[in-house]
């Protein structure tokens, strides 16, 4: 600060600033609130026109019978909430859920954090580390829509895994057919198609723990494994918390695979919420229950997340 | 501050000024668009919302739209097309923005779904004196709603089976012939089963579903879902013409696997491995396009009571958002006029709702096949939906891979869509007499 000081002060005795002669006080933070409001503002206009507003109006939809297609759009309380947690299979759909959030988030830190550790700079022995890394993380860029529908040829009857299970005997098994194995085939497919960024998350905060502490451990006999426990783990735990909190977030709002694939069936073994939010608005054109279920939806990851920051403190190690 | 004053009262003088002149501008477009007024505009770009699902089929109704300039030179028409789909998604979306095209497709099933976005014909056929009676008039019947018709239709036909002669013949089947009973429709299904072949696709092409149209023919109850004007799936007559096109799937193991891949029901029988399925003269141009074998067409088997089945088809509305429906209406009459409809069954994509044009999909079909779909038109008769026929359709998907594969049984699977379905009611026409019996347009 002090160097900048002195530079913000010459600058205005040469006039550069164009400020009244020294002796006022310097207006530097309002003119750093104006830069900061400047740069903030594209960001702000985004985020207000298509976050808060939005959210706004589906809270206010939500106290509102709002039929899409015409009619009267009447106040109705909380009419809709109750009709949307009394309506039929709406809590199979939230076990769906909890199903899904509870399987797929801990397979996704699973195998990212193993590629991870495969793929950082630990593992000096792994050659081609770079094209790995870039083919792992493919499936992320990869339009959703697309790989959705990749993934229903891979399950079909006649596809790769029934392919492959019959050479050894086994299937065909009904992936997308059966309730008991719809979910399970939309958790297989997501984990393929989310591991990556938490992959590159990880590997990105391994290379950033300095080799002293490694070479320290080695010296007092920790192995690789243990060296991975002691070291590894805990200093990448802030990246593990964001990483796990993102995929938290985005796992409750699951939509496109479970659409793509299954459509929510059979019957309602893989329908989810944002997809019961899409039908009661989209299909059946009933705007307020949607927008019921999106606010409750909205309100089940407030309240994770909440945990979440309330477990960071005893599990996530910040290094000071 | 007084230079800033006078500035903002100059800004204000400005924006109200534009504001006038804007208000001038809306008053004068609603005053020469409006269809009440003295003076309706007949003329300008109509734009027209409709579905396909090929290339060829958006070629078909680019054609029409064309020939409307032919007949009116002050009209031209813009042609939106989706995927059938999508089209009852965004169609509602649009209206709820005031953005509908100003003519838009309206299939029979959606009549209780999305009618009332579609404006009333009644007093625009009874302006221009234009006549019903070369039309079918069942499809009349079927595009109504409490006395409103709300589309004209383009298309209808019986819902009947198609099916794959190369592999009747190669599995040594004779050709199923009109008159054909349930017994040997299962029977021939069995036959043809084997060697990586199916003999019955077990869900409607391009659906996801069960027949609606078989549980008719096999519990011989029509509209078995409605009962005395309201939603009721869980009938005896609904579970039985469920349970005998389920018992084909896990039970007599003639269907292939239920797969929720999208276009499947589509592509299986292309693929040549599935000897029947149930189908309608409007998907000929499909058929012709993607499938490399003889493809033949036979009325329904008949069931314990005869021979059942619908007479299904669509037609063009007028939707409420049209600023100018008299243009909109004389534009809709091109597009289901004798050329318009001669060409689209001239190319298989539409068994013409206009009576005197029929022919034309014969010439494309071929006589065999014309004289298949006009022996299953004597029997086929209108359907009725009900207004709550998305959420219908969506249960019956869902529900229908339990089913088929015998993890549930019809009863629980009529219990289940109920259910999920809610409640609703019959669709009825209402009394369309005002309109029927005009003449001479």
């Amino acid at each position: 600060m002090t160097s900048r000081t002195s530079v913000l002060e010459s600058r205005s005795r040469a006039g550069l600033t164009g400020r009244p002669a020294p002796g006022r006080r310097p207006r530097r933070p309002n003119r750093d609130t104006r830069t900061a409001a400047g740069f903030l503002s594209f960001n702000l206009t985004g985020f207000t026109l298509f976050t808060l507003i939005p959210m706004a109006l589906a809270i206010y939809v939500s106290f509102f019978n709002w039929p899409l297609q015409g009619g009267q759009t009447r106040f109705v309380g909380l009419h809709n909430y109750g009709s949307v947690l009394s309506s039929y299979g709406f809590w199979r759909i939230v076990l769906n859920v909890l199903y899904f959030v509870g399987a797929y988030v801990p397979l996704n830190l699973i195998v990212s954090l193993t590629l991870a550790a495969l793929l950082g700079p630990r593992m000096r022995a792994v050659k081609g580390k770079a094209f790995l890394r870039v083919v792992f993380f493919l499936p992320v860029v990869t339009p959703l829509v697309a790989s959705s529908l990749l993934w229903a040829l891979i399950y079909n009857q006649n596809g790769i895994f029934n392919t492959v299970l019959g050479w050894f005997g086994l299937g065909p098994v009904p992936w997308l057919s059966s309730s008991d194995w719809s979910m399970p085939s939309i958790i297989i497919m997501s984990v393929w198609l989310g591991f990556g960024y938490n992959m590159i998350l990880f590997v990105a905060g391994m290379t950033n723990i300095p080799d002293t502490m490694y070479d320290a451990a080695s010296i007092d006999g920790a192995g690789p494994i243990r060296q991975f426990f002691r070291i590894t783990l805990p200093l990448l735990s802030p990246l593990i918390f964001f990483g796990t909190l993102m995929t938290l977030i985005t796992s409750f709002q699951v939509f496109t695979q479970a659409y793509i694939l299954t459509n929510g069936g059979p019957g309602n073994s893989s329908t989810t919420l944002v997809l019961q939010l899409y039908d009661d608005a989209f299909q059946y054109f009933r705007l307020g229950d949607g927008s019921a279920i999106a606010v409750l939806l909205a309100f089940m990851i407030l309240i994770v997340t909440g945990l979440m920051f309330i477990l960071q403190r005893r599990l996530v190690h910040y290094e000071h | 501050m007084r230079k800033a004053t006078g500035y903002r009262s100059r800004s204000v003088r400005y924006g109200l000024g534009a504001l006038a002149a804007a208000a001038a501008v809306l008053v004068a477009a609603c005053g020469s668009g409006g269809s009440g007024g003295s003076n309706p505009t007949t003329s300008g770009n109509i734009s027209w919302s409709f579905w396909v699902g090929s290339p060829g089929e958006a070629a078909v109704w680019k054609h029409n739209a064309d020939l409307v300039p032919k007949t009116y030179p002050n009209l031209s028409v813009s042609l939106t097309t989706t995927s059938f789909t999508n089209y009852w998604t965004k169609l509602p979306i649009e209206a709820s923005t005031h953005s509908m095209s100003c003519i838009a497709g309206l299939q029979y099933g959606y009549v209780g779904s999305v009618g009332n976005l579609f404006m009333p014909l009644n007093s625009l056929i009874k302006k221009y004196n234009y006549s019903l009676s070369p039309f079918e008039s069942t499809m009349i019947k079927e595009l109504s709603s409490h006395g409103n018709l709300l589309a004209l239709p383009y298309d209808f036909g019986p819902v009947v089976v198609t099916y794959n002669k190369a592999l009747f013949q190669a599995k040594g089947v004779p050709d199923p012939q009109p008159g054909w009973t349930w017994a040997q429709f299962v029977q021939d299904a069995k036959k043809l089963t084997g060697g990586g072949d199916y003999g019955y696709l077990p869900v409607t092409l391009g659906g996801t579903s069960l027949s609606l149209e078989l549980a008719y023919d096999l519990s011989g109850t029509p509209d078995a879902y409605v009962q005395n004007g309201a939603f009721n799936v869980t009938n005896p007559a609904f579970v039985k013409g469920i349970q005998e096109q389920a018992e084909l799937s896990y039970q007599d193991h003639v269907t292939p696997p239920y797969s929720t891949a999208p276009g499947w029901s589509s592509q299986e029988f292309d693929t040549g491995k599935v000897g029947m399925e149930v189908n309608g003269p409007w998907d000929l141009i499909d058929i012709k396009g993607q499938s490399s074998f003889p493809v033949g067409w036979v009325e329904f088997p008949a069931g314990p009571d005869g021979v059942h089945s619908y007479n299904e088809g669509s037609g063009f509305g007028i939707t409420k958002d049209c600023k100018t429906p008299d243009a909109a209406f004389k534009a809709l009459t091109v597009l289901v006029g004798q050329e318009a409809l001669t060409y689209a069954g001239s190319q298989g994509r539409a068994f013409p709702a206009r009576l005197a044009a029929d022919s034309s999909w014969g010439t494309f079909a071929g006589s065999d096949t014309e004289a298949a779909i006009t022996t299953a038109l004597q029997k086929a008769e209108p359907q009725e939906v009900t207004t709550n026929w998305a959420q219908f359709q969506t249960a019956l998907s869902k529900d229908t891979p339990l089913v088929l594969s015998g993890q549930i049984s019809a009863q629980q699977y009529a219990q289940e869509v109920a259910a999920a379905s809610g409640s609703g009611s019959g669709v009825s026409p209402g009394d369309l007499s005002s309109i029927l019996p005009a003449s001479g347009g």
